[in-house]
């Protein structure tokens, strides 16, 4: 279980950081109507 | 003696006894399932995807269930995204669209999901983390329907903000999707039956 | 194919990195100077390029490696250090290759390249064509003693100062057991990212969600690349923790053929006019929605041959 919940806990602290990235670049683009 | 240790041994003299009337008693329901559970497991069909060469029977299964899960997963991930304010230019309304093709991930994955249980039923039938992956897939479909319901059945929905609720059950989604994943993967690393370094 | 035609192609497509680099470099300069738009995007274009060749050429290093390792004259330690360098020019040029491709997809967007977009890659790629140089001198010296700076011959020990040491890094993965199911679980992620955002851009050219515009979808594409950039780390983590599992795996060759194929694919949806001209209840042209149906089938494809790397590749 320990192994388990390491697992877990590193792919959501990765794909946090991802997220915000892309959230980031994202917001980057404010609404553009072209 | 751990209870999954219990269950892969061979009935014992003295075993049934412990069923029917010692502390045991609860898991009675449990272990008569068990028989069937291994009556499937050996079955020819069974047999047949788990210990055929070709690469049609377990290969082509497991290659199955990943591209559902891309779907599923992929396309839910991505609606849930724009409901969270990203790629804002996306109508959401009109996202409906992709809907039948996420669902139709999911009925891949539940087919081949099927298939891949019964090739080892039972050891799955006795695995938390088997009971974990299908509790957040089943709390994914909840929130799926009630996204369907809050979100996309609003007439308004790309005429104003949405509201916190809509993005409240969008993270939720995420998050049920990603512990389902992730426990399916951990599948082959915890659990009962795990032999060693389980995927590599 | 075998590690002896992989050692051949590892001397044949190093030079896109090396050369190719500097040729798009001098031209960036050119265009930047000039102010010409035009040259800017091709440069980043070509850029991108590079940065999607650098896999084969990485990934055919290390068959190399494995193909020369033990023969007299070739000692392990030069082979290691050339590694170690190419590691490091080869993040820097897959981060170059990022930023570019951001600046092609912003192009589209706003009519004009981003003047901090223009200077990132600039920087970047003269600091990835100075690193992938010196790994390139590195790697000359494997062979030819000739260019040798000291006087040191075979044997000699070879000082371990590269900052990314891929032996660390596959040692850190090896003894740690949360290491291996993490990348794996993550790798899962970024394809579903990456599957869900080919799937909503490819479909909506081959007709679903008709009534928005392709312009729109577009949006989209940078989730894609994040997705991509998920699995091209942790696919790398794999290959470099467990190298004799990959390097003559022919389902991992036919993947990453087919990547490269989709990644020409990525191009075609960030900057070409043909998908971006799509309004909103536009039916694409017979060659976009070809080439729509063909991008589902590559991905699908790339899934395909990575699920099989056990089964066809054999070698787990």
């Amino acid at each position: 279980m320990q192994l388990a919940f390491g697992v877990a806990v590193r792919v959501i602290v990765v794909m946090a950081i991802v997220g915000v990235i892309g959230y980031l670049i994202d917001r980057s683009q404010s609404r553009r109507s072209l | 003696m751990s209870i999954g240790q219990i269950f892969v041994q061979p009935p014992i003299f003295g075993f049934p006894q412990t069923l029917h009337s010692g502390i045991l008693a609860p898991l009675l329901p449990i272990f008569l399932m068990m028989d069937f559970l291994r009556q499937l497991e050996e079955s020819g069909f069974a047999t047949w995807v788990r210990e055929s060469n070709s690469l049609l029977a377990y290969p082509s299964v497991l290659f199955l269930h990943t591209v559902g899960m891309g779907f599923v997963a992929g396309i839910s991930a991505l609606i849930d995204l724009r409901i969270l304010g990203c790629a804002s230019d996306v109508p959401l309304g009109d996202m409906r669209k992709f809907l039948p093709y996420m669902w139709a991930g999911f009925w891949l994955n539940a087919a081949t999901g099927i298939v891949l249980f019964i090739l080892d039923a039972t050891t799955k039938a006795i695995s938390p983390v088997f009971y974990t992956k299908m509790a957040f897939i089943a709390m994914a479909v909840v929130v799926a329907f009630l996204i369907r319901n809050h979100v996309f059945r609003d007439p308004l929905v790309d005429k104003r903000p949405i509201e916190r609720y809509g993005k409240i059950l969008a993270f939720a989604s995420i998050v049920c999707w990603m512990g389902a994943i992730t426990a399916g993967r951990l599948l082959a690393y915890v659990g009962p039956g795990v032999v060693s370094a389980g995927g590599r | 194919m075998s590690l002896a035609n992989q050692a051949h192609l590892h001397l044949l497509l190093n030079h896109f990195p090396t050369i190719g680099t500097i040729i798009a470099l001098g031209l960036y300069l050119v265009a930047i100077l000039a102010n010409h738009e035009y040259l800017k995007r091709a440069c980043l274009g070509i850029f991108l390029i590079i940065a999607l060749l650098s896999l084969p050429v990485y990934m055919s290093g290390k068959a190399a490696q494995e193909a020369i390792e033990g023969q007299p004259g070739i000692t392990g330690g030069l082979i290691e250090r050339h590694q170690d360098a190419a590691l490091l020019a080869f993040v820097f040029m897959e981060i170059t290759g990022a930023f570019a491709w951001l600046g092609l997809w912003q192009f589209r967007r706003v009519l004009r390249l981003a003047r901090w977009n223009v200077l990132t890659v600039f920087v970047l790629s003269i600091v990835t064509f100075g690193l992938m140089a010196r790994a390139a001198n590195m790697g000359g010296e494997i062979r030819h003693p000739e260019i040798q700076a000291t006087a040191a011959t075979e044997g000699a020990t070879v000082p371990d100062t590269e900052w990314l040491q891929t032996a660390s890094i596959a040692s850190f993965v090896n003894t740690r057991a949360w290491a291996w199911p993490a990348t794996e679980t993550l790798h899962f992620m970024g394809l579903c990212l990456l599957l869900g955002v080919v799937l909503i851009v490819n479909l909506r050219m081959l007709g679903v969600m008709k009534n928005v515009s392709f312009s729109a979808v577009h949006r989209l594409l940078p989730w894609g690349i994040l997705g991509f950039g998920i699995n091209l780390t942790t696919g790398w983590l794999f290959f470099i923790t467990v190298p004799e599992q990959y390097t003559q795996n022919i389902a991992l060759h036919w993947k990453m053929a087919l990547v490269m194929v989709a990644g020409v694919n990525a191009l075609y949806l960030t900057v070409f006019d043909e998908p971006w001209a799509l309004g909103p209840g536009d039916d694409a042209p017979l060659t976009a929605k070809v080439i729509a149906a063909s991008a589902i089938f590559l991905w699908l494809g790339v899934i395909y041959f990575g699920r099989m790397m056990p089964f066809i590749g054999g070698s787990f």
